[in-house]
């Protein structure tokens, strides 16, 4: 299975990642929409990183108490079933979960195709 | 229809009255202007009496983004910072990166305009639609660096953050406002402007959206430019290394300017050339929505920057007669904490060197004495000792202490590093910029020198080569995007634009903002009282032939100055004296 990996010293902390996942996926600019969260800032003299994105760990579809989430070669949230109970954001290990109009809003790597992995300007973002 | 990529929104902010509200963009403006640079310059033409005191409560700062800011357009994470200079009396728009811009933007707003004076130190917090009036008690006083990071520990790192230090305070005219740490508006004296509203900071969280008319069709097209135009190594280079790539191009070229430009070419470069300062390199950091990243983290024996630029290295370097690097990289990071522009605040210290070795007032600082030179940003920072004067840039300094003949400045902003002597269309485009000597404005070595595609010593073309390098770059910084997306053309910044604005934007409209932008900002300038009598060349380039390096010999005749300015002009539509006729005023408002 094919999966996001994140190679911290080739970020730039630039968020085009976010950037056009929000627009492919909510149809507007607005990072803090995308269903991934990846960049970077000073603290104490050092360069730290946020890198929250789906690993396809498959945790959100184990622990979904309405079966509502599955995955095979991507995550996919049935949305009659999803409550938006927010069981899965919790348990999310790299808390990239969101739970908007009570419904779970789970990266599906654009079907297998991520734009976030396309658009990454420095090959930091891989998807194998 | 309003264009799309605006929100459509200002936000006014009275500090006197700890108030703020929220009027529509003037969408009249921006269909002349566009964003960033050119729009700020029409609204502050619009709202500030001809003599306002730049240190009073009466000027005004603006935070101005483009329509493009906040979209995946690369390189467009520019934010224009504009005001009217206490350096200079002229209009002055400084270009920072870092987060701020698409901060803005997300929480709603295409313009911030501050006005009046807060009554005692505070910052201003944006989030979203949540303004408020935090106090800086606790602030005040502090270096940059330490303010921003008290900043973040209160706010959290997804704020971002611009911040003045104690020479912004003490109202320097060197002073700079800070954002992200390392990323700065550097010139003419905008934190000062800041300080004297008792502004220490702004803090900005946005989460808010900007809308296109077709996003998917955006998107595909912006993502494949960015992979097949930007990410070319005609720009990729600023990954690499940065700006230190041209220290190497500049002194093979005979431009690196040596000892307070009395002369150019280091024979010892190579000792704080790029690939040196890289070994300390110890991660990458670029701007929002930058494919480039030309930020190098370096860290040495606790020394911690984003940097050096070519700028710093060359002023902290071969111009102060240093060529250790690590001395470079301190003198970056006390500037920058301190909040003071490296290239004004190095320029007026070099100065001060000069006039020590020459006995004309004895500064107690001479060329080579690199541990002195970060003391000197401290005490000019604070105001403290001879700081007090060289606090107020070279051009007052030398009117008070002499040595105007080796004052580097024009109007009142120092010299960029680029020796003009070895490049003589530099000198016409310092002399013309809209904010005193600035090389961003029209960057003629890359011409004259880099590409070597007109001639350097001559003045033949340079009024219509000035021109066409200040168009460019006067549309380029109106749409908010950086210097480093080096191949950019007009088609591809209008039709970046059309597909962001939804308006038709041709490439030939480029050309005529980019003379719009110029325009505007003359006549702004105008209206102050400024004609040729300023559009000046230092002394020593007209007096004093280049000693060494390939452009050997060479000094710039007053005549060929003269004929450079009377070209301009002329390419302008200007009279002689540089002044533009009144209907050419009428049709920019």
């Amino acid at each position: 299975m094919k999966r996001l990996k994140l190679d911290k010293s080739k970020c730039l902390g630039c968020k085009l990642c976010a950037t056009v996942c929000s627009a492919y996926k909510e149809g507007v600019y607005q990072p803090s929409k995308a269903r991934i969260e990846i960049e970077s800032y000073y603290d104490n003299g050092d360069i730290k990183y946020i890198d929250h994105y789906c690993i396809l760990c498959g945790i959100c579809a184990k622990s979904c108490p309405q079966g509502a989430i599955s995955m095979e070669d991507y995550i996919s949230v049935d949305q009659d079933k999803c409550i938006g109970c927010g069981t899965c954001a919790e348990k999310c290990p790299k808390k990239v979960i969101k739970i908007r109009e009570q419904k779970s809003v789970i990266c599906d790597t654009c079907l297998g195709d991520p734009s976030c992995v396309k658009t990454c300007p420095q090959n930091a973002l891989t998807f194998a | 229809m309003p264009m799309l990529g605006y929100t459509n929104k200002v936000l006014r902010v009275n500090l006197t009255e700890r108030s703020y509200g929220i009027e529509p963009l003037r969408m009249d403006w921006a269909e002349k202007y566009i964003g960033s640079k050119g729009l700020s310059i029409r609204y502050l033409y619009e709202e500030l009496e001809p003599n306002t005191d730049p240190l009073s409560a009466e000027n005004k700062l603006l935070l101005t983004t483009g329509p493009l800011t906040g979209t995946p357009v690369p390189c467009s994470g520019k934010l224009a910072v504009t005001s009217k200079s206490p350096a200079t009396g002229t209009i002055s728009d400084a270009s920072i990166g870092g987060h701020i811009a698409i901060s803005i933007k997300y929480a709603g707003y295409d313009i911030v305009i501050l006005e009046g004076k807060l009554s005692k130190p505070g910052y201003l917090l944006i989030e979203d639609d949540r303004i408020s009036f935090e106090s800086a008690d606790d602030l005040w006083g502090k270096g940059s660096h330490e303010a921003e990071k008290t900043l973040a520990e209160r706010h959290g790192v997804d704020h971002s953050i611009l911040s003045i230090g104690p020479a912004g305070e003490n109202l320097s005219v060197l002073a700079c406002i800070n954002c992200d740490y390392y990323r700065q508006a550097g010139r003419g004296g905008l934190g000062a402007v800041m300080g004297s509203k008792n502004l220490k900071a702004v803090v900005v969280k946005g989460t808010g959206s900007v809308e296109v008319p077709d996003i998917r069709k955006a998107t595909d097209r912006i993502v494949e430019l960015l992979q097949v135009d930007v990410l070319r190594e005609d720009n990729t280079f600023v990954f690499d290394v940065g700006t230190t790539a041209f220290l190497e191009a500049c002194n093979d070229g005979g431009i690196l300017p040596v000892k307070n430009f009395s002369d150019t070419t280091d024979e010892e470069w190579v000792k704080y050339n790029g690939d040196v300062l890289m070994e300390y390199r110890e991660g990458k950091r670029g701007c929002g929505d930058c494919g480039l990243g030309c930020g190098n983290f370096l860290k040495f024996r606790g020394t911690s920057i984003e940097g050096p630029e070519y700028e710093t290295i060359s002023v902290a370097g071969p111009n102060a007669g240093n060529t250790d690097p690590v001395a470079i990289l301190k003198y970056n990071e006390v500037a920058d904490d301190m909040g003071l522009d490296t290239i004004s605040a190095g320029d007026t210290i070099i100065w001060a060197m000069e006039m020590t070795e020459k006995g004309l007032y004895d500064f107690g600082i001479r060329f080579g004495e690199s541990d002195k030179m970060i003391d000197f940003l401290r005490l000019m920072a604070r105001r403290e000792g001879v700081g007090a004067y060289l606090a107020d840039g070279v051009k007052r300094a030398s009117e008070k202490f002499g040595g105007d003949e080796f004052a580097l400045q024009v109007k009142g902003l120092e010299y960029p590093q680029y020796e003009p002597r070895g490049s003589w269309g530099m000198s016409l485009s310092y002399a013309v910029s809209d904010r005193g000597a600035c090389h961003m404005r029209a960057y003629a070595p890359n011409v004259e020198v880099f590409e070597a595609a007109a001639p350097p010593y001559t003045a033949e073309g340079k009024g219509q080569m000035v021109y066409e390098l200040a168009e460019f770059n006067a549309v380029k910084f109106s749409s908010c995007i950086c210097d480093m997306w080096a191949t950019l053309t007009y088609d591809f910044l209008s039709e970046l634009l059309t597909l962001v604005t939804g308006r038709n934007w041709t490439a030939d409209e480029m050309g005529e903002v980019g003379r719009r932008v110029i325009n505007i900002a003359r006549a702004f300038n105008q209206r102050e009282g400024f004609t040729r009598k300023e559009d000046t060349i230092p002394k020593r380039l007209v007096r004093e032939a280049l000693k060494s390096g390939p452009a050997v010999g060479q000094k710039i005749p007053q005549e060929a100055f003269d004929d450079m300015l009377d070209q301009y002009y002329d390419v302008m539509g200007w009279d002689k004296n540089g002044v533009m006729p009144e209907d050419l005023v009428a049709s920019l408002l």
